[in-house]
């Protein structure tokens, strides 16, 4: 990784929802870049604004929701204020994605051949029968059996996982620069998410394309990822290398989910105590102050700035910093 | 085991085939629909059956009745007999029937494809773009406002109304009860597109880069189009009857064009002495209206989903 060569570079992110409550700042100055072929982890609880960060970069986040400061560049070209016209021959075509639920995401009245095709004809201008080899390709591609016959088969015909399948084929339809995978996996057994992430890394080997993989496995993480961003209520709290996040976790949030992993021979899962601060009740300082147990007076009122503390290896903590000593 | 895969719409058949009585309102279908076009083209094409031949010395002559002697020759209906009749100037009740069964149907379907057209664009609008706000009010409301202000008119005066305002051609009569039936559809829309607008597969549309319209259109209506069709068949009975009681008033489609609603009103004044003259069409209205309700709860029964992989 010496040499930089990001697709992808997010800087300064912010998104807001105005709702009744007032301004939910869901998102807050959320910064990381994607190399060309590499895959990034995105790991966090529920609710800390992973699903927001990847529909940020799609453009997708609707009323009352807005990105009030930042900016997303996608090979140099800015995403954030883009008109929506511009913004649709982007989605699908440089970013694909894929969505947690394969069983819903495919729409119920249409044969998959024909759901993979439109996004061919859309984007490239062809005919359905022009994009009929291509979608066989695909289908090939991403290892379902048997094309010729499923390309006219309705989606409730097909098991969770060629859904998510069909799924990947439709999102690396048009060799997406980069893709996002939003949970990939959560919806699917255990020995089909296996198979389906082996699959994301074949296709991201064969095509080079860089991957944001959404989600809360820990263990899907150390396997595929090369670098993973821990976000906790909306901001970054660590970002690193995937070997030194494991090795040494330098966030106690990051330690506290490694730790909350279940461990054959320990009879007890240890947890987090407490629940994700909702954001209108973020407490001033570190967001995870609350729930820290090494949290001080200092952490509840100043807001740690995310610093490389390590090589290539930020946290944002007051722990082993001079402020926290005093 | 290779099982051959079922479309959508093979699955509605094999459901609807179940239910006899909806088959049996289909095959009446088929077959009024069949002799409405023979009609349009026996009475007014090719001329076989003459509705507006006058035979004053053959008048009020019960169905399957012989023609006199002293008519002209040119004036016996085909197959010499008069199989339903004749009215109070001696016409042909059966080549009236026929030219009336493809106004009446006409109407109906005119009518109801208009008010399904309306319908959707204005539940998919309301559903889709519901939250989009023009001023101080959001879309949604505003067309749902509007449709429940459309929904306090009593529809029947509004039409009488407009009728009596515009000259009462068939296009005009087609047109404004498209335009006065809309309502129904488009709450059934808008309710459907609510659901499906948070759908994954929106999302997922969405994020492959694909327009809005595209979606609302292609995507979404499809999905909407159980409701939609089962109101539009059941909508098309109830323009039939709607047309058939403006006739009957004398604010539909004006003599010496034969529809349904006219017939009857010409034969309320015979009730005694020629009741088929006003048995005949209401019969008629009752089949066809009872036909389309037979087959709209028999699509609704098939496409509902409850139903499904049985």
């Amino acid at each position: 990784m010496t040499v930089k060569n990001s697709v992808l570079e997010v800087a300064n992110l912010h998104v807001s929802f105005f709702t009744d409550q007032g301004e939910l700042k869901v998102v807050e100055n959320v910064a990381f870049e994607i190399n060309a072929g590499e895959t990034v982890a995105l790991v966090g609880e529920s609710g800390c604004g992973k699903s927001v960060t990847a529909l940020a970069m799609m453009g997708l986040i609707e009323e009352p929701g807005c990105i009030t400061q930042g900016s997303i560049k996608l090979k140099g070209q800015e995403l954030v204020g883009l008109p929506q016209v511009e913004l649709q021959k982007i989605r699908g075509c440089q970013i694909g994605m894929i969505f947690q639920e394969p069983m819903t995401s495919l729409n119920p009245v249409f044969t998959i051949g024909h759901q993979i095709a439109e996004v061919l004809t859309h984007h490239f201008h062809i005919t359905p029968r022009e994009a009929q080899p291509e979608v066989l390709n695909l289908l090939e591609k991403v290892g379902i059996p048997s094309p010729r016959r499923r390309i006219d088969q309705y989606p409730h015909e097909l098991s969770g996982g060629m859904k998510q399948r069909v799924m990947i084929a439709m999102a690396l339809a048009c060799k997406p620069t980069i893709l996002i995978a939003d949970e990939p996996t959560t919806a699917l057994d255990v020995t089909i998410q296996a198979q389906i992430m082996h699959l994301l890394k074949q296709l991201q080997d064969e095509m080079g394309m860089a991957i944001l993989l959404i989600t809360h496995n820990l263990g899907v993480v150390a396997h595929f990822a090369q670098r993973v961003l821990v976000m906790y209520a909306g901001e970054i709290a660590e970002h690193s290398p995937v070997r030194s996040l494991f090795k040494n976790p330098l966030h106690p949030y990051t330690q506290a989910l490694l730790n909350a992993l279940p461990k054959p021979g320990h009879k007890k899962i240890t947890s987090i105590q407490g629940t994700v601060p909702m954001p209108y009740e973020y407490p001033a300082g570190c967001r995870f102050s609350t729930r820290c147990s090494t949290s001080t007076k200092h952490c509840s009122q100043n807001t740690p700035l995310l610093i490389e503390q390590e090589p290539q290896h930020q946290v944002a903590c007051w722990l082993n910093t001079e402020a926290y000593r005093i | 085991m290779i099982t051959q895969s079922e479309t959508p719409f093979q699955e509605f058949w094999r459901l609807f085939k179940k239910d006899q009585l909806a088959l049996l309102g289909l095959i009446v279908l088929f077959l009024l629909i069949i002799a409405a076009i023979l009609g349009k083209i026996m009475t007014e094409w090719i001329i076989i059956f003459d509705p507006s031949t006058v035979r004053l010395v053959d008048k009020f002559f019960p169905p399957l009745s012989l023609p006199s002697k002293q008519l002209l020759v040119e004036d016996i209906p085909l197959f010499g007999i008069y199989i339903l009749g004749t009215d109070e100037l001696g016409r042909d009740v059966f080549a009236r029937m026929l030219q009336g069964s493809f106004v009446s149907l006409s109407i109906g379907f005119v009518a109801v494809g208009l008010s399904t057209f309306i319908g959707i664009l204005f539940g998919g609008l309301a559903g889709f773009y519901g939250n989009i706000r023009i001023g101080f009010i959001s879309v949604d409301t505003l067309i749902m406002r509007f449709t429940d202000v459309m929904l306090c008119f009593p529809t029947f005066f509004l039409i009488l109304t407009v009728v009596a305002l515009l000259p009462p051609s068939i296009y005009n009569i087609m047109i404004i009860i498209g335009l006065t039936s809309w309502m129904g559809t488009t709450r059934f829309v808008r309710a459907e597109f609510l659901t499906l607008r948070e759908q994954d597969f929106v999302v997922a549309a969405k994020a492959l880069g694909l327009p809005e319209w595209r979606i609302i259109f292609l995507h979404m209506v499809p999905n909407a189009t159980a409701p939609v069709l089962v109101s539009a068949i059941i909508g098309v009975a109830t323009a039939i009857l709607t047309e058939s009681a403006l006739s009957f008033l004398g604010f539909g489609v004006q003599p010496p064009y034969a529809t349904w609603g006219n017939i009857l009103a010409d034969g309320k004044n015979f009730i005694f002495d020629a009741p088929w003259l006003f048995v005949i069409p209401g019969i008629a209205i009752l089949i066809i209206v009872l036909a389309f309700n037979l087959v709209g709860e028999g699509m609704r029964e098939a496409l509902n989903p409850k139903l499904r992989r049985r």
